[in-house]
């Protein structure tokens, strides 16, 4: 098989089976959680509409509250760049945007080329941090397990063999835009099985959370 | 002492904001080739050919270069055009084949670009071939006489 | 053959002068993509090289590949060319046919055995023994095989027979195969396009002229020197993919000011070929400056990797018709993993046995 056998496959064969598993284990795993339910909450509601609050704290939640801050500020930092950055890589880089394009119809406009660069620079650092932070304080290195590592692992090689692919470093590009894409059908595949999923729960979590809060009159 | 208005040629350049970074990255590179020519005695050349510029690129460089006080012709297989340009030491060498279609176009950095000086064998050559007719010459009168 | 003339000696003959050897050799280096300070060594190496012999044979080809190495040729760099090889058969340019054609052809491999160099062009069909391609009632494969046995060199001119090219596509009726997969053990020099340019042709050929030797070749046997580097790295159009601007339909805004034409299909960031520098008709234009998305022609199975019009990202197959599938997949696993939860939940309530207090008291 040579390299551009190898593309056409990632490409094809390759994403429409990789699309799929997420898929299948998006559903899977979402359908899952709803249909085990909630237990009936019997208490005498404090607020008309608790179902609002949920929505607000889908919001809020994104907010980072002003107590966190204190605490490591860089790794903190790193937090929201990684994903604010990973967010404009995926949805505003020109050859994502078509490829999104191509298989859902939806199209909107992109970033100049060297500002992504620049964000994947950024993002590539985030990551590293938070790696750091992981690996050298004692406390988190403990608390991790092979999940944490592993989710770490997946998000940062699409990350780094895009960079690479872009500047030509390295290898050959084809070789580089087939060990990319391999890398983002790895994040695809892992994503429903491992704590990646927040992706998706997130939203559901924080509903949950502020809908609760907000019947019982706590302000969440 | 003020050295400048004893070297004759004048180099009048566009202004820079005019120049593409092409354009720009070229001549920078001629003017580290003049350096090592002066450092080292070691000649360089740049094969326009072989290089991505956008089109006008190559006239608007031809035209920032301009044309020196040494101009040549070659006539072999076709034309070849030399000049040297406003900078001493950096020539324009153009080879067309004999319906007037550019083959190679090269931009050389050298006291006298090497197609121009005449090759050792030939001069050896033409030496030999003198003197084999000097020799018929001298010899002509002798062999009349003696018919 | 050792009596035989050199190249230059052929030249003085013909009244050829040093400066226009030089001359042409600077024509060469350039040519074969190398610094012009070569061209004086690449004289000598001439000096000394004989004649050899050309086979060319052509197969499922529509001799745009030959119609591209002489048509677009200055004639003089031809001539030359031609005077440094001796094309001993190539059934679209010798002027024996029939029987006639095949002796030349024989002749010619008897008297330059394991000296000759074999270009072949087109692709060779495979398929119920190879009979949907013959010459002289020779099946491509046989002759091939005859041929190739005693070359020294072998070169795939243009995409079909360096990787299948169109006779290969998707459904492939023929069975057609690139040389290389006829001949596995053999070395070959891959110079692909469709057609390729012809300075990368006779490039590849004066190098192995010039040099006695194959040029270095990459993982899928195209010479560096031509196929080094990417379309889009070489594009002039370059600047604008990294500023964001790009046609957007072939008689837009973007189009009329010679932007990007990525998001037209271009496949110049996956292709590999000179086009961009050595460009067409005498350096006149290539694709990508008339204003057409490259179709990535030099690269294997160009043909079944998708539009040639749509973006590079886009998938070359319908993910949809795989997703659809998996959606309704994926909710009904879910539902059923879902109920059978419920029910196992369900199951644990009833099989529940109540702790009561009498039940804490009698255990203390």
């Amino acid at each position: 098989m040579n390299t551009m056998e190898m593309l056409a496959w990632v490409r094809g064969p390759g994403l429409a089976l990789s699309l799929s598993v997420l898929v299948i284990g998006v559903s899977v795993r979402l359908l899952e959680m709803f249909l085990l339910g909630r237990r009936p909450d019997l208490s005498e509601p404090r607020v008309a509409h608790s179902g609002w609050y949920g929505l607000r704290t889908m919001v809020t939640r994104s907010v980072p509250p002003s107590s966190c801050a204190r605490y490591r500020l860089p790794a903190f930092l790193a937090g929201y760049a990684f994903h604010i950055g990973l967010f404009l890589i995926v949805f505003f880089f020109v050859p994502h945007i078509l490829l999104i394009e191509a298989i859902t119809g939806f199209s909107w406009t992109g970033l100049n080329a060297w500002l992504i660069d620049g964000v994947t620079l950024i993002t590539l650092m985030a990551l590293l941090l938070v790696f750091w932070y992981r690996i050298s304080d004692p406390v988190r290195r403990f608390l991790s397990n092979f999940n944490d590592w592993y989710a770490l692992l997946v998000t940062f090689l699409p990350v780094l063999s895009g960079y690479l692919a872009y500047h030509r470093l390295l290898l050959d590009y084809n070789t580089l835009l087939v060990i990319h894409i391999l890398s983002v059908e790895l994040l695809l595949v892992s994503l429903p099985f491992t704590k990646l999923m927040h992706a998706f729960t997130l939203w559901f979590s924080r509903w949950y959370n502020g809908q609760m809060a907000g019947r019982k009159g706590v302000k969440a | 002492m003020n050295t400048f208005p004893g070297i004759g040629v004048q180099v009048n350049f566009a202004p820079a904001d005019r120049l593409s970074d092409n354009v720009l990255a070229l001549l920078h590179e001629i003017a580290g080739l003049l350096e090592r020519l002066v450092d080292t005695g070691e000649s360089g050349s740049i094969d326009l050919r072989g290089l991505p510029l956008l089109p006008g690129e190559r006239d608007a460089l031809k035209t920032v270069l301009g044309e020196g006080e040494v101009r040549a012709t070659l006539d072999a297989l076709g034309e070849t055009a030399i000049h040297e340009t406003r900078l001493a030491g950096v020539w324009w060498v153009s080879h067309c084949d004999r319906n007037g279609e550019q083959i190679a176009e090269f931009i050389e950095v050298t006291r006298v670009p090497v197609i121009l000086q005449s090759d050792s064998r030939d001069v050896r050559d033409a030496g030999e071939v003198l003197r084999a007719q000097l020799a018929e010459w001298t010899a002509l009168p002798d062999a009349e006489e003696e018919a | 053959m050792d009596d035989e003339p050199t190249l230059t000696q052929r030249l003085r003959q013909q009244g050829i002068s040093r400066r226009s050897f030089l001359k042409y050799c600077a024509g060469l280096a350039s040519m074969m993509a190398l610094p012009p300070a070569l061209a004086p060594k690449i004289a000598e190496a001439l000096e000394r090289a004989r004649r050899p012999a050309v086979i060319w044979l052509s197969f499922q080809e529509c001799t745009a590949c030959t119609e591209s190495l002489t048509r677009s040729f200055s004639p003089t760099i031809e001539n030359l060319i031609f005077n440094v090889i001796s094309l001993d058969y190539h059934h679209t340019l010798q002027a024996a046919s029939g029987t006639h054609a095949e002796e030349a052809r024989r002749q010619s491999m008897a008297q330059n055995k394991g000296r000759y160099i074999l270009v072949v062009d087109g692709s060779i069909p495979v398929r119920d023994g190879g009979v949907y391609s013959t010459i002289a009632g020779i099946s491509n494969l046989d002759m091939l095989r005859e041929t190739a046995a005693d070359a020294a060199a072998i070169v795939s001119v243009g995409t079909c027979a360096s990787y299948g090219g169109l006779p290969h596509a998707r459904p492939n009726p023929t069975g057609a195969v690139p040389v290389s997969e006829i001949l596995p053990e053999r070395t070959i020099v891959h110079v692909p396009g469709c057609p390729p340019i012809p300075v990368v042709i006779s490039g590849v050929i004066a190098h192995v002229l010039t040099f006695g030797k194959l040029p270095e070749l990459d993982d899928i046997g195209r010479p560096k020197m031509f196929y080094g580097q990417t379309i889009h790295d070489r594009c002039y159009r370059r600047p604008f993919y990294d500023r964001n601007l790009f046609a957007e339909s072939f008689d837009d805004e973007g189009a009329r000011q010679g932007w990007c034409l990525y998001k037209l299909g271009c496949k110049g960031p996956t292709t590999r070929n000179a086009c961009a520098t050595e460009k067409w008709n005498q350096g006149t234009s290539f694709p990508i400056q008339s204003g057409h998305p490259c179709l990535g022609c030099s690269e294997p199975d160009f043909w079944d990797a998708g539009s040639f019009y749509q973006a590079l990202t886009a998938p070359p197959v319908d993910v949809s018709k795989w997703v659809a599938p998996a959606v309704a997949t994926g909710v009904v696993a879910g539902a059923a993993i879902g109920l059978a939860n419920r029910l196992r939940r369900a199951k644990a309530a009833r099989a529940r046995q109540p702790l009561t207090a009498d039940d804490v008291k009698t255990e203390d």
